[in-house]
């Protein structure tokens, strides 16, 4: 009897198995680099990168998230290396931008008086000569 | 009994060029100035431009185009110098004939100086930089001539304004390379193409066409805006 | 009336440059690979804008003062001219530092920023030909205007050909999200405070022009002399 459940079991295995099997080629597919050949005409860098990723999570979740979790840790440096960096370009930028901004107003401001100025002059004149 | 009668514009145009080409036959000092001038500017910019003796085939281009447009404000303000001398300009815009048409004479006159001058230039490019002027004669000369019409049109526009103002000498360049630019773009980056042998002939094509363009706007807006322009 | 717009464009102008830094800074997304030096766009690419708009109301104020001989077209005409001024300067400081951030250098000779330069050049020559032209010189500055505006298309022509590195038109009609909202803050602040400069620098010169026009009146009549 147990011959026969042996048996069974053995009958069913490749049914219980077959996912598993069906996952293993993509575990061998991670290796083969052809798969992940770029080519410009058909697909941007990152479509070569989030294939690769899709083939190694199906492989082995874990290594996959390990992946994930080193290329944040590579982009927070390099972002945060770049925004040092390109920090002062912006203030630069938005200061150089201000002062222009501020420099014309001075500019029609001193004009302004200068034309407050002279029409005060006018009257004052004006005043005179009627008096006279 | 007068006869009054309105001259034609074309004849007009061609007296007012005659007079100008008449008064420089006589003294000649305006050609000679520029062509001298030109000439002058090609030596200076060869130290610019020269590497171990050699100048480079690229900038020959360059350094012709420099010396027609600088020898051309100076026979542009002389010869409109000479107009306000005598205080002539006034006769010539009291006379009968059209505005536009002194206007063209003056710039016609123009364009007589400054193709004098390239003919000498030209052969100095070849003879100092060993540039390939033979290469493509008609698309160069084309390119000269049409180039040439644009700065005097607009230069003569700019130079009869300005002929009452108080800072001329310094505004005119000032006022006139900004406007004339895309003329000068197109005639460097023409000849470079033309130098460069038949596989760039499309390009200085291009540039032929643009300096046609160019030339048919800014005589539009001259002859609309002289009339009204011209103070007097 | 023309209070109440003024102040309601002053209004909006104040209340635009209130919160575009929020927006810049705190809501619009960073931008891929530019990343945070794309920010200065928000200032960049309005100024250039309103630079354009300058040079057509210049041009056009300018074909108006020819063809009328009305001194009021000649103040817009002068207004206009300083603000390419203005707003050429803005967008020739702050693209050459954007350009170093981005490109790793100031200036490059491309089509887009040859194009502004030597439009940008064509303009301050209005406001030198302004400043020195002495009396009668504003019907000159008048046809320098209407070529410089002639001027524009040729330009950009003559150097688009250029390898070119500048993003393209295409850049602001595709902005999405809140990119999109913060360009529009950012425009719409611009514009109004493009118009109230106007209108203040119309204003301006239009008094100065009335001042003189009064001394010489007061000569005139024998009151002053």
């Amino acid at each position: 009897m147990p011959s026969l459940v042996l048996a069974v079991a053995l009958a069913l295995l490749p049914l219980v198995a077959a996912p598993a099997f069906a996952e293993a080629p993509a575990a061998a597919r991670a290796l083969d680099l052809a798969r992940y050949d770029f080519d410009p005409a058909k697909d941007r860098a990152a479509d070569v990168g989030t294939r690769f990723l899709a083939d190694l999570d199906s492989a082995s979740p874990a290594l996959g998230a390990a992946v994930r979790e080193k290329s944040r840790y590579d982009l927070q440096d390099e972002e945060a290396a770049k925004f040092v960096r390109q920090r002062k370009y912006v203030i630069a930028a938005y200061a150089v931008l201000w002062m222009l901004l501020a420099g014309f107003a001075m500019t029609m401001y001193r004009r302004q008086t200068r034309l407050q100025l002279a029409l005060d002059q006018l009257e004052a004149r004006l005043r005179a000569s009627s008096g006279t | 009994m007068y006869h009054h009668r309105r001259m034609g514009f074309v004849r007009a145009a061609a007296l007012v060029a005659a007079k100008d080409l008449r008064v420089e036959l006589r003294t000649r000092e305006v050609v000679y100035t520029m062509t001298f001038f030109a000439a002058l500017l090609m030596v200076l910019f060869s130290f610019a431009f020269s590497q171990g003796g050699q100048v480079l085939p690229e900038a020959a281009g360059g350094i012709l185009w420099a010396a027609v447009a600088f020898s051309g404000t100076l026979g542009l303000a002389r010869a409109f110098e000479r107009e306000r001398e005598g205080d002539t300009m006034r006769g010539l815009l009291l006379s009968p004939a059209d505005r536009g048409a002194i206007f063209l004479g003056k710039a016609a006159g123009l364009c007589v100086y400054m193709l004098i001058v390239e003919a000498v230039a030209v052969p100095l490019v070849a003879i100092l930089f060993g540039a390939p002027v033979l290469e493509r004669p008609l698309e160069l000369a084309a390119l000269l001539i049409l180039a040439t019409i644009g700065f005097a049109v607009v230069g003569s526009v700019f130079a009869a304004m300005l002929l009452r103002t108080r800072s001329r000498e310094t505004l005119l360049p000032v006022i006139l390379y900004p406007i004339v630019l895309p003329a000068l773009i197109a005639g460097v980056k023409g000849t470079a193409a033309l130098w460069q042998g038949s596989r760039a002939l499309p390009q200085a094509h291009f540039w032929l066409l643009f300096l046609l363009v160019f030339d048919a706007i800014f005589l539009a807006v001259a002859l609309w805006a002289f009339e009204s322009l011209v103070v007097e | 009336m023309k209070r109440t717009i003024f102040l309601a464009a002053g209004a909006l102008a104040a209340v635009g440059f209130a919160l575009l830094p929020f927006f810049v800074f705190f809501r619009a997304e960073l931008a891929y690979d530019l990343y945070f030096n794309q920010k200065i766009f928000y200032y960049h690419v309005p100024a250039a804008f309103m630079m354009f708009l300058s040079v057509f109301i210049c041009g056009f104020a300018s074909a108006k003062f020819l063809i009328s001989r009305q001194p009021r077209w000649d103040d817009v005409a002068a207004a206009a001219g300083d603000l390419v001024v203005l707003f050429g300067a803005l967008v020739l400081t702050s693209g050459p530092i954007w350009g170093k951030a981005a490109w790793g250098q100031y200036w490059v000779w491309d089509a887009r920023l040859t194009t502004s330069l030597l439009l940008w050049m064509i303009f301050v020559a209005y406001a030198l030909l302004r400043r020195f032209g002495g009396p009668g010189s504003e019907r000159l500055a008048a046809g320098l205007a209407l070529f410089g505006t002639a001027d524009v298309p040729l330009v950009y022509f003559a150097v688009n050909f250029w390898k070119t590195q500048h993003p393209t038109n295409r850049v602001v009609p595709n902005l999405v999200g809140e990119m999109r909202t913060t360009f529009l803050i950012g425009a719409g602040a611009y514009l109004c405070f493009f118009l109230i400069l106007l209108a203040a620098r119309i204003a301006l010169g239009r008094s100065e022009r009335r001042l003189a026009e009064v001394e010489d009146l007061a000569v005139e009549i024998g009151r002053l002399e």
